[in-house]
């Protein structure tokens, strides 16, 4: 490159700095938007005053340590899991076959069966809520933690029968085909051939499953019985304010979050395909 | 006897359209078969009903004797090559050769050491610890042949196994794929459209048309004497014209030629069997004309004369010796009569 060249290109280099830098500054904007709360959240769980006041008067774990003595709030949060567990765990067992038959099988009125199941994601949770319990009153169910976990995997099978299907749909048929011209009956086809295939699909539905659950407060307002789930404890202690080891609770939370991340990245690194 | 594929009647509908019409066919124990016709004429159909992966609407599929139609794929003694190949993604080369094996209950050891071997068959046997996705198109070929022969099976399915290659190697894998079928005696059944593929690879081909067989018969016998004027034009070029033979002379575009057939209908002749000859020649049938178009081919140059209201194409061989008429010029073609073909029309051969 002669000089001349050299002088011709400065001045069009300068565009290009300015227009990153207005690029990264629009992204730190929107990071700003999504994560600040979570990071304010955060500081003042380690806040050792009660007060919400800007700048900190100093950091203490005394919140976690009072969390850690809070019987009601652990046992809040083992319901929370449980519940979330258990309506995955139902939600998949019911959602992937049915995924199947819409993708595979052809049966009459599976138009219709299609809309029907999709449909409870439009609907409000509260409608689920009352109609659950208007079912489970007709048959005489006490309200538990179980009917909580039904309640929610209705709510939650569109969720993953949608994200199953849409992965289906994109999965040759010819994998199955071939699979059983090879000579394998319908359940090794299945374990072998088409759950690795859309084990992603699964997967993410599963996570997101568990994370919509665990959080969950309508539906679970109208069908829980004496037991609360974290976001219920969490919302009836909220009426007597915002107390710094609610800050802890949701501390954790992210820092469970995030380990909950960490995994799906790791289950979901895909080896590469030619495709 | 010695047929290990018979099809009787077999009909496919979906819905309204018919995919396969009335089929009928037997398929001798390691004869290279091979399913020709145009696009959405029910080849595939009648291949994936023979493997399983399509249910029949009424008619019978009989496997060495014994009434498969009801069978799933799984337990018929078939396998297929895919399109697509279908090789499994989220296994090596290796796993997916295997596959077929572990599934029908070998032992661990057992089908890697078969696998390997069927691997080593189609040359690919470094590639073992591969994944599927590693390959080029040409490998992936082979590991589909390997994870489908690798069984044993008494007749193997090939679905256009060559159309997702390139021209080049296209022809280097018709020549493998005839070389493995002599290797492994199986009987191969072949779909393909490609008509020059169908005559280098297979035993008999078998042209089909709107879900029928329109005619059957070894590559030399369906290309030197097609019965129909169908099978003329779809199988290499031919000349066809229609006319009344009287007293073995029939009117070719106005000008008489004398044939070996009788009575009215479609007649025809190959390109290649007719020459030129200078206008002034003299003779019997001879068909004057102009020269219309010349398109050089290689090997031949291709040559359209105008005769009367119609045109005839001839092949002239390019040896150097006879000079290329050019557009315009006044010429003669000779046809010997013992070249001229009778052939039915779509009339006649649904009779
Ligand atoms: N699953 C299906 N549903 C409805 N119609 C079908 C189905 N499969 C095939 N057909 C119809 O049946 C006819 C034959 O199809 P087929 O796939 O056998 O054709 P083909 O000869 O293999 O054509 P190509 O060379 O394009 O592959 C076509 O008219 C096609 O539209
Ligand atoms: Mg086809």
């Amino acid at each position: 490159m002669t000089a001349a060249d050299r002088d011709f290109t400065a001045p069009r280099r300068i565009a290009p700095r300015m227009e990153k830098a207005v690029w990264v500054l629009g992204i730190a904007l929107i990071l700003a938007f999504l994560y600040l709360p979570i990071v304010i959240l955060v500081a003042y769980s380690f806040n050792d005053s009660r007060s919400l006041s800007w700048p900190m008067s100093g950091v203490t774990l005394e919140w976690y340590r009072t969390l850690a003595a809070n019987e009601q709030l652990i046992k809040a949060v083992g319901n929370s899991l449980y519940v979330a567990s258990c309506s995955t765990l139902l939600t998949l067992v019911i959602g992937v076959p049915a995924a199947l038959a819409l993708d595979r099988v052809n049966f009459p009125g599976k138009g219709v069966f299609r809309k029907l199941i999709l449909l409870p994601i439009a609907l409000p949770g509260i409608i689920t809520g009352i109609s659950m319990l208007t079912l489970f009153r007709m048959f005489g169910l006490n309200l538990s933690l179980e009917t909580v976990i039904i309640g929610h995997a209705t709510a939650l099978l569109a969720v993953v029968v949608t994200q199953v299907y849409a992965r289906l749909q994109r999965l040759p048929k010819s994998y199955e085909e071939a699979s059983s011209d090879l000579g394998a009956g319908v359940l090794r086809t299945f374990f072998l051939i088409t759950l690795p295939n859309i084990r992603t699909a699964v997967i993410g539905a599963g996570l997101l499953s568990f994370t919509l659950s665990f959080d969950e407060i309508p539906v679970t307002f109208f069908l829980t019985g004496r037991d609360n789930t974290l976001p219920m404890y969490i919302w009836s202690t909220m009426r007597r304010g915002l107390t710094p080891e609610i800050n802890a609770v949701g501390a954790l939370i992210v820092l469970a979050s995030a380990i909950l991340i960490l995994i799906s990245v790791l289950l979901l690194r895909d080896k590469p395909t030619g495709r | 006897m010695s047929d290990i594929i018979r099809i009787e009647r077999l009909t496919k509908r979906f819905g309204p359209v018919i995919g396969v019409d009335d089929v009928t066919l037997a398929v001798a124990e390691g004869e290279f078969v091979t399913l020709l016709g145009p696009s959405g004429c029910g080849k595939s159909t009648l291949l994936r009903m023979i493997g399983g992966f399509e249910e029949p609407t009424s008619g019978r599929i009989l496997l060495a004797g014994k009434d498969v139609t009801a069978l799933p794929p799984n337990r018929r003694d078939v396998n297929m090559v895919f399109q697509d190949y279908a090789l499994f993604p989220h296994m090596s080369v290796g796993k997916n050769v295997a596959y077929g094996l572990r599934a029908g209950g070998m032992s661990k050891a057992e089908a890697t050491a078969q696998a390997r071997e069927a691997l080593d068959l189609v040359g690919l046997a470094d590639r073992y610890d591969a994944g599927a996705h590693q390959l080029s198109g040409g490998q992936r070929q082979r590991v589909a042949l390997a994870r489908a022969i690798v069984r044993r099976p008494k007749v193997l399915l090939l679905d256009e196994p060559l159309s997702a290659l390139d021209a080049n190697l296209r022809e280097a894998m018709q020549v493998e794929l005839k070389h493995l079928h002599t290797k492994v005696g199986l009987t191969f059944v072949m779909v393909t459209h490609d008509q020059t593929e169908a005559l280098t690879m297979s035993d008999r081909v078998v042209v089909m048309r709107e879900g029928r067989v329109v005619e059957d018969g070894a590559p030399a016998a369906l290309y030197e004497a097609p019965a129909t004027a169908y099978v003329a034009g779809f199988i290499g070029t031919t000349n066809v014209f229609a006319g009344r033979s009287e007293n073995g002379v029939v009117s070719c575009h106005g000008q008489p030629l004398r044939v070996m057939a009788e009575g009215e209908g479609l007649f025809g002749f190959r390109p290649e069997k007719a020459q030129l000859r200078p206008e002034t020649t003299t003779g019997d049938n001879l068909l004057r004309g102009d020269v219309a178009e010349v398109l050089y081919q290689g090997r031949n140059a291709r040559i359209t004369v105008r005769i009367g209201d119609g045109e005839v194409i001839v092949d002239q061989p390019l040896n150097g010796s006879a000079a290329i008429p050019a557009p315009g010029a006044r010429v003669a073609v000779h046809v010997a009569a013992d070249r001229i073909m009778r052939l039915r029309d779509d009339r006649e051969a649904a009779e």
